[in-house]
């Protein structure tokens, strides 16, 4: 009878103890989270674009004759209409960085680079399509910022303006019966303008030097539906390397 | 409702009685603690793990440190883009010249000042992000970059020793996936970190 007694006074206490453990351990538990919850979060914030830091190209085209004026309202350089190759080169050279990731994706604002292209007339009539369509590919894989910086850019409502402020080098363009084409190179200056999580804007240059070859003169082939007229200056392509005699 | 109350009195006069009590009662609560645990803890755990990201360098030591001198990262890492001439393929738009060391240990690990000095910055730096440079005398001036928004731990004018804990590493300004970029400048020109921290005997990857 005592025996028993013991055993189930024992079996109390350990049963006792049991809970004990378990509630401290919940407890535990809790005070740990809890802690851990206390620390500031570390999620990025993104911020409305506020401020005026950098510059823009959403403002409207400067004088002179353009393709298409309103470009300049989507954050894209405007293509100009003239037959001066390096008027069109340096103009080549900027379009190619300049765009708002806030104005426009990054396929639209490829989608508009495509308009500035031009078959290249040194190759007969059946390959220049698939030729120009190669170049527009090359632009897209090997010459523009590429998809990550963009959406680096865009998770801070982010835009570029490319300048070409120094003089551009040109190059002769082999087998070109025409005359009309030439290879320009530059340094351009891309300004970033980038926001932080407050919405205020800060920019810095970095500076790339590039490549475009175009055509001026005959066989160009203008954009429909503009002012442009066949003689116009066109891209015939960018180039993954500067190119320089 | 009479009946049950009257028992349970009855059952509690006796010795016996309270025994029975008493264990029903335990039984009954260990048996609640048990279902709710889980209900309790899981959710507890997920939350408090999603939090200590940011603390995961904090639990272990520091970084190891040399004289007054140590890595901005505790523990192992991996290498990016190191200093120098490092193209980007498939961009001729790019920057060809990398100024820095990348190295990237999680999103969220905490970042360390490596040497003594005073903070000069500490917030939004060019495209280098959310970042802190600390000024180390003599023309030296150490630059933590894309740590994550909010996360800075250090003012400007704050002085800092190696080892201080300045922020977390993280994914802003240009940046294309969580890493620390560390980079050193002598009188404002960008020298190999590879180069000077192996000079401190702490040679990186």
């Amino acid at each position: 009878m005592m025996s028993t007694q013991r055993t189930g006074r024992g079996g109390l206490v350990w049963a006792i103890l049991g809970g004990l453990v378990l509630t401290a351990g919940i407890v535990a538990i809790i005070v740990t989270a809890v802690v851990s919850q206390a620390t500031p979060s570390s999620t990025p914030t993104p911020g409305s674009t506020a401020g005026n830091g950098g510059p823009t190209a959403s403002e409207p085209a400067p004088a002179g004759e353009y393709v298409d004026p309103a470009a300049a309202e989507r954050g894209w350089a405007p293509e100009p209409i003239t037959t001066d190759p390096e008027i069109y080169i340096r103009a080549a050279l900027e379009t190619a960085s300049t765009f708002d990731t806030i104005l426009s994706s990054r396929e639209e604002w490829l989608d508009y680079l495509d308009t500035w292209f031009t078959p290249d007339t040194r190759y007969p009539d059946t390959d220049q399509a698939a030729r120009m369509k190669s170049a527009q590919v090359e632009l897209r894989q090997g010459v523009v910022l590429p998809q990550e910086d963009w959406d680096s850019l865009a998770g801070e409502d982010g835009r570029v303006v490319a300048r070409t402020n120094g003089d551009i080098t040109f190059a002769p363009v082999a087998e070109d019966p025409s005359g009309g084409m030439a290879i320009g190179t530059a340094d351009v200056t891309l300004t970033f303008t980038r926001s932080d999580d407050n919405g205020d804007e800060s920019s810095y240059d970095e500076t790339a030097r590039v490549s475009v070859q175009v055509l001026c003169g005959s066989g160009s082939v203008p954009t429909p539906n503009t002012a442009q007229q066949a003689g116009d200056c066109k891209v015939v392509r960018y180039f993954t390397e500067p190119m320089e005699p | 409702m009479g009946a049950p109350v009257a028992a349970a009195t009855a059952l509690a006069n006796t010795r016996t009685g309270r025994k029975v009590l008493t264990g029903v009662a335990i039984v009954l609560v260990l048996v609640a603690a048990l279902v709710m645990t889980p209900l309790i803890a899981i959710p507890l755990a997920v939350a408090g793990s999603a939090a200590s990201t940011t603390l995961a360098s904090e639990v272990g030591a520091g970084p190891a440190v040399n004289g007054e001198w140590g890595y901005p990262l505790a523990g192992g890492y991996s290498k990016g883009r190191g200093f120098g001439y490092n193209p980007v393929i498939g961009c001729s738009y790019c920057s060809i010249d990398h100024q820095g060391y990348d190295m990237a240990q999680g999103c969220g690990s905490t970042i360390y000042a490596a040497g003594p000095g005073t903070v000069l910055t500490a917030g939004t730096f060019q495209g280098y992000g959310n970042t802190v440079r600390i000024d180390h005398g003599d023309g030296l001036i150490t630059l933590y970059g894309h740590m994550q928004w909010d996360t800075l731990r250090v003012s400007v004018g704050q002085t800092v020793t190696a080892g201080t804990p300045i922020g977390a590493e993280g994914n802003t300004g240009k940046s294309f996936g969580c890493h620390l970029h560390y980079e050193l400048r002598q009188s404002g020109t960008p020298i190999p970190p590879e180069q000077f921290m192996a000079s401190l005997g702490l040679p990186l990857k």
